[in-house]
């Protein structure tokens, strides 16, 4: 084929130019470390990272939020040992104060006591955490109940929360099934308030009478501790769980965007290896013209 | 032969020797000249005389006619080859261009999907939170904000396109115009005998821009005259007379422009579409309004249906206040412009306290059942596209990038194509330097003999005249 001067010079123009595209290309990788910059570069890859960056948002937030929930169910839990502790209490003195050996202002001073201890309890079903109480349900902005023991939270709705995209587990427990029955529990504050009154009014029969409600709150307590317990539990599994599905989502991203560093590397080296022969094939292809050698 | 005709045989030699010195210097000093032909100085004998008793004596040589160097199967190809090169090309720089729908771009639309349905999380757990409220109210302002820059990126792409076109349609215009004077010029100049080797250059160049333009194809008649006519049929150039290509903004494209022509006879304008153009201007409008139009119809439908979805649900629910909701978001009453105009309801950015998160009448602040409703959105399957927005965003992402690719590795084709015509038409038509150089000494050495010659006879004669 007949090879004429302007071939040579658009050839040289077209491969050098190539060259350095590569080289661009190549540079452009090196320096932001993206493998994918536009949908084009990899149509499938630009595809799956939109899925995947808001399905690793979802699981951060899922496993934010199973975490908070496992620590406010600690919370709860330590406010239910509190509460525990205030009926134990309740039940030691019933039963030092059903002896016939204390004397009247024995029981008076105990009453006092019961009357602390039922204080206490008060406070520990009004815990609070940022200024939402933990066990008044969706009504948490205010303290379920109040310093006589009416209770103004939900009858019937309880918190929930996440623990996979689209399940929801309870994930607070409700102030009148912990203390006031409604579960079918007993009434942990009627029986504070009857031991109270039979202790103020020193009749150790009502005293001993209030002992079963008061064991009977300790059992049920219990019951309650251990089913906050399992709760938190799987709370925490959750929170595992969306760790372990927000990494892979993470893991599988920087898989598809990152590019290999010194894959990255050694394409750099060889486009600009590849530019330096082109740019040197053609410099020698112009110094080949019979116009130089006839002078 | 007389010595007057050795002569004359000298001067005509000379001359056809001149002659090739100054084509292939023509030929060299357009060595770079685009769409340029090597011409060929073509010398025949001259036409024997008869010396008695029995012999013709040659009278030297003359120069018959300058002709061009081109292949006609070649010159065939090149116009569809070039049109399809052009028009891939266009497409792809074109889709290469728009930055909207990177995947990785920063405060782009799937991170904002992702922070909108984690703040609804967050606060789902803590509905009555005035932070987290506030919160929610921000990232759902930044996912209408996405769509809105998305949306108006694509737009911007689309808007770029029509400057282009319009570009190109001035471009056409004064091409066509040109190719047809240069269709009279040509059949004037032949009417000497002679080809007007420089005029059919350009007119072949104005051919192939034309091709590479619009597609379009040349059409030799019997009268010399080259022809233009769009991929459609329609004649652009007919003779000595040249029709001309406009643009109007189409409302059925959104605004955006269309093209039409005014034919050669000055009739029309008559509307086109984007079918009855190949090259350049097929690439934009298939850039324009087959990607980017479509990937911005479905980013308005994935606005639409997700603000719809949700705007549903929040209405059905109850704000702190207990009141029954309002729409969450604002977007038109159809899908189209619902990208570049969805915003967050006014009165809740002014009052997130309006945020619809429970559903029973003194619920309680923590009542977040409503939150969850709309947090199902994100894996709910859209009206439109009967998939969950991320897989929706998602395929309009890969889908893009498909067609960029796409266009991409079909220009490389293309271009291929294209360049090894190139090189089959330069290998006939350009001009080797050293070819030039070549015939530049044997023309030197020609015209040195024919001056020994003329020498000689001159000498000759001077000997006869100093005869007494």
């Amino acid at each position: 084929m007949r090879v004429t001067d302007k071939m040579i010079f658009e050839r040289a123009a077209q491969y050098t130019g190539r060259a350095r595209e590569q080289v661009e290309r190549a540079v452009a990788e090196n320096a932001t470390g993206l493998r994918v910059r536009h949908p084009g570069d990899d149509p499938a890859a630009s595809g799956i990272i939109v899925r995947r960056k808001i399905a690793h948002e979802k699981f951060v937030a899922v496993a934010e939020g199973a975490n908070r929930a496992a620590d406010e169910l600690g919370m709860a839990d330590s406010a239910l040992s509190d509460l525990l502790a205030s009926i134990n209490r309740g039940y030691e003195l019933g039963v030092q104060m059903a002896n016939a050996t204390n004397s009247a202002s024995d029981r008076a001073a105990a009453a006092l006591e019961v009357d602390q201890l039922f204080n206490s309890a008060i406070r520990s079903l009004n815990t609070e955490i940022g200024g939402r109480y933990l066990f008044g349900g969706v009504v948490d902005s205010a303290p379920p109940f109040d310093p006589t023991g009416v209770y103004s939270g939900s009858t019937t709705t309880a918190r929930d929360v996440e623990v996979a995209p689209g399940i929801v587990e309870t994930a607070s427990l409700l102030g009148n099934e912990v203390a006031l029955g409604a579960s079918g529990g007993p009434n942990i504050l009627t029986a504070l308030t009857a031991l109270r009154t039979a202790l103020a009014n020193d009749d150790t029969g009502a005293v001993s009478g209030a002992l079963a409600n008061l064991n009977a709150s300790v059992k049920h307590l219990s019951d309650v501790r251990g089913r906050t317990g399992a709760m938190q539990n799987m709370f925490e599994t959750a929170a595992e769980a969306g760790r372990l599905a927000r990494d892979s989502e993470r893991d599988g991203l920087a898989d598809l965007t990152d590019v290999d560093v010194f894959e990255a590397a050694s394409r750099l080296a060889q486009a600009q290896r590849a530019l330096d022969a082109a740019l040197t094939s053609a410099a020698r292809s112009f110094d080949l013209t019979l116009l130089r050698k006839l002078g | 032969m007389d010595l007057i005709a050795i002569l004359n045989l000298g001067a005509s030699s000379l001359a056809a020797h001149r002659a090739v010195t100054a084509t292939a210097g023509h030929n060299m000093a357009n060595v770079n000249t685009p769409g340029y032909a090597r011409q060929r100085a073509e010398l025949v004998t001259r036409g024997a005389q008869f010396w008695a008793p029995s012999s013709y004596l040659g009278r030297g040589v003359v120069l018959e006619r300058v002709t061009q160097a081109r292949d006609r199967f070649i010159e065939r190809q090149l116009p569809a080859v070039l049109g399809n090169a052009a028009r891939s090309s266009a497409e792809a720089h074109a889709l290469r261009s728009v930055n909207a729908l990177d995947p990785d771009g920063p405060g782009g639309l799937a991170a904002a999907i992702g922070d909108f349905y984690s703040s609804a999380r967050a606060l789902s757990q803590n509905a009555g939170d005035m932070s987290l409220r506030r919160a929610f109210v921000g990232t759902s302002q930044r996912l209408a904000l996405a769509f809105n820059r998305t949306a108006q990126g694509l737009e911007f792409a689309r808007d770029g396109l029509d400057a282009e076109l319009e570009n190109m349609v001035a471009e056409v215009n004064i091409s066509a115009s040109e190719l047809a004077e240069l269709n009279a010029a040509i059949k004037s100049a032949r009417s000497s005998g002679a080809e007007p080797n420089d005029l059919l250059d350009r007119r072949q160049m104005l051919v192939d821009r034309l091709a590479e333009l619009t597609g379009a194809t040349p059409i030799n008649d019997g009268e010399g005259y080259v022809n233009i006519a769009l991929p459609g049929g329609l004649a652009l150039v007919s003779g000595v007379r040249a029709g001309s290509l406009s643009t109007v903004a189409d409302p059925g494209l959104g605004g955006h422009l269309a093209l039409q022509l005014t034919r050669a006879d000055g009739t029309g304008p008559q509307a086109l579409t984007a079918a009855q153009f190949g090259g350049r201007a097929a690439g934009l409008l298939e850039a324009r309004d087959a990607v980017i139009g479509q990937a911005l119809d479905r980013l308005d439908s994935l606005a639409f249906d997700l603000a719809t979805g949700i705007n549903l649900l929040h209405s059905a629910g109850l704000d702190l206040s207990g009141n029954s909701g309002n729409n969450l978001f604002t977007v038109p009453v159809t899908p189209g412009g619902a990208a570049s105009t969805i915003a967050v309801n006014a009165a809740i950015v002014a009052d997130p306290r309006l945020i619809a998160a429970g559903r029973n009448p003194g619920g309680g602040a923590g009542d977040a059942w409503n939150l969850f409703r709309i947090i199902n959105t994100e894996t709910a399957n859209l009206a439109t596209s009967g998939v969950p927005a991320a897989a929706t965003l998602s395929r309009i992402t890969a889908d893009f990038g498909a067609a960029t690719r796409r266009a991409e590795a079909v220009t490389v084709q293309d271009q291929t194509m294209a360049d090894h015509l190139h090189a089959m038409r330069e290998a006939t038509a350009g001009v080797s330097i050293d070819e030039e150089m070549v015939t530049l000494t044997q023309a030197q050495r020609a015209y040195e003999a024919t001056m020994k010659v003329i020498s000689t006879a001159d000498q000759m004669l001077e000997t006869l005249m100093q005869l007494r």
